[in-house]
């Protein structure tokens, strides 16, 4: 026999059965509710499509509003800014893993990810050739905080990145689009360890059109588990 | 009015909806539909543990099955209609899924698997392309990064709001209007879009 529900499910509830963490017979009187009060059942459905279609947009591609409060609009110019193509590496990883996921600041990060590991490397782009910056990682929970300086003309700020990483089938890469850079002239964004550890990426910055036509700065990195 | 009278005068609502479908008003059957429509959806979705295809044939089916079973013999308690259309749903999952089973060959299904094209069904490309440039819109349209950090967070990522609220120093209210303000833009997007209020899980329906 399902349970029945007197009152209106709250906010809580609706996404707990959405992310199927309801417990059967509470989802059963869950539905139960849809199928006697259909406006209910309606909001639930605009819940649901909302999930799918960001899962389906995925979060990389997320774009900033028009106005923002951690990075401030964009010129234009860098809205189409030209990601420039870049080299990928082939460096193939242990197991078939999912796309890369990016965020852009930390108040992105989920929190599951923010109670564990949090650490971070600064890397400063250098002129010329380089090795790749070979990062040793304590564990493959929590997060690694990337803060990169682009060696950029003064002046210039907005900015995207190209994540290229490895897989077993093809090369893939994650594109995040205006990308500001602090007052001290660095880009941050956060990894989860999970999904970087013994991988090998090559971040390349590409920023706001440049009159001088020099190749954008990239990085290589190698991250690897202590353990490992 | 309290939840006991609310409750009671849905009950009589349904019995009345019941009787005139058996008396052959064609009205109230088009009623019932609008009705179970999204519930029926919602019940086969999670029984088919997401299959947008399944979802689709299931809730169109299970309505078949409801109004053919109005029509004749009736329902002994009409007020338990609700209980009768979800159970409906999921047996007709699970007689799809039995009768997939059945349809299988002794071919080796992981070669089956390996070979089979990576790409997502059709139904799916049509529902991505359908829904991506609304989300984008919407997206877009936010005030702020903090509103898009919300959704984000709550219903991709599925954080607690208490986390969200914390994290952002955001009030329950302001993330309540946050989330109300972005169901209410969705939905006038998808109706657009040409999506009709009762279709938003029905993607595949939509010009």
């Amino acid at each position: 026999m399902t349970a029945v529900l007197r009152m209106p499910p709250d906010e809580a509830t609706v996404a707990a059965y959405l992310s199927h963490k309801l417990p059967t017979e509470q989802a059963d009187a869950f539905e139960i509710y849809c199928l006697e009060h259909p406006q209910f059942a309606r909001k639930v459905e605009l819940d649901l499509t909302f999930k799918r279609g960001l899962r389906e947009i995925g979060l990389r591609n997320l774009q900033p509003g028009p106005s923002t409060r951690f990075w401030p609009r964009p010129a234009l110019a860098a809205s189409v800014a030209a990601v420039a193509a870049c080299g990928l590496l082939l460096v193939v990883g242990p197991r078939w893993r999912d796309s890369l996921v990016v965020y852009r600041s930390a108040t992105e990060v989920p929190s599951a990810l923010r109670t564990d590991t949090h650490f971070g490397v600064t890397l400063v782009h250098l002129r010329g050739a380089q090795p790749p910056h070979r990062i040793v990682a304590p564990g493959r929970n929590g997060v690694l905080e990337l803060r990169l300086y682009p060696d950029a003309s003064p002046g210039r700020q907005g900015y995207s990145a190209r994540i290229a990483y490895d897989s077993m089938v093809r090369s893939r890469s994650v594109i995040l689009t205006q990308l500001r850079a602090d007052s001290a002239g660095y880009i941050e964004m956060y990894l989860p360890l999970s999904e970087v550890a013994d991988r090998t990426l090559k971040i390349t910055l590409s920023p706001d059109p440049d009159p001088s036509g020099s190749p954008p700065p990239a990085f290589l990195l190698q991250i690897v588990t202590s353990g490992g | 009015m309290n939840t006991d009278e609310i409750s009671s005068k849905t009950d009589d609502l349904t019995e009345a909806l019941c009787q005139r479908i058996r008396a052959g008003d064609l009205h109230a059957e088009a009623t019932l539909v609008a009705r179970l429509q999204s519930g029926l959806r919602l019940v086969a979705h999670r029984a088919s543990r997401g299959d947008f295809e399944l979802t689709h044939d299931v809730c169109q089916e299970a309505l078949v099955i409801i109004l053919q079973r109005l029509r004749t013999t009736g329902l002994e308690n009409p007020a338990a209609l609700a209980a009768f259309a979800a159970q409906t749903a999921r047996n007709l999952v699970m007689g799809m899924r039995r009768k997939a089973q059945r349809q299988r060959t002794g071919t080796d299904a992981e070669a089956i698997e390996s070979a089979a094209d990576p790409r997502p069904a059709a139904y799916e490309q049509l529902a991505a392309g359908t829904i991506r440039p609304i989300l984008n819109r919407l997206l877009a349209e936010l005030p702020g990064d903090r509103d898009r950090t919300v959704l984000v967070r709550f219903y991709l990522q599925e954080d607690n709001k208490s986390d969200i609220c914390r994290d952002l120093n955001l009030s329950d209210l302001g993330f309540n209007q946050v989330i109300f303000r972005a169901r209410n833009r969705l939905r006038q997007l998808l109706v657009e879009a040409g999506f009709q209020k009762h279709d938003f899980l029905d993607w595949e329906g939509c010009p």
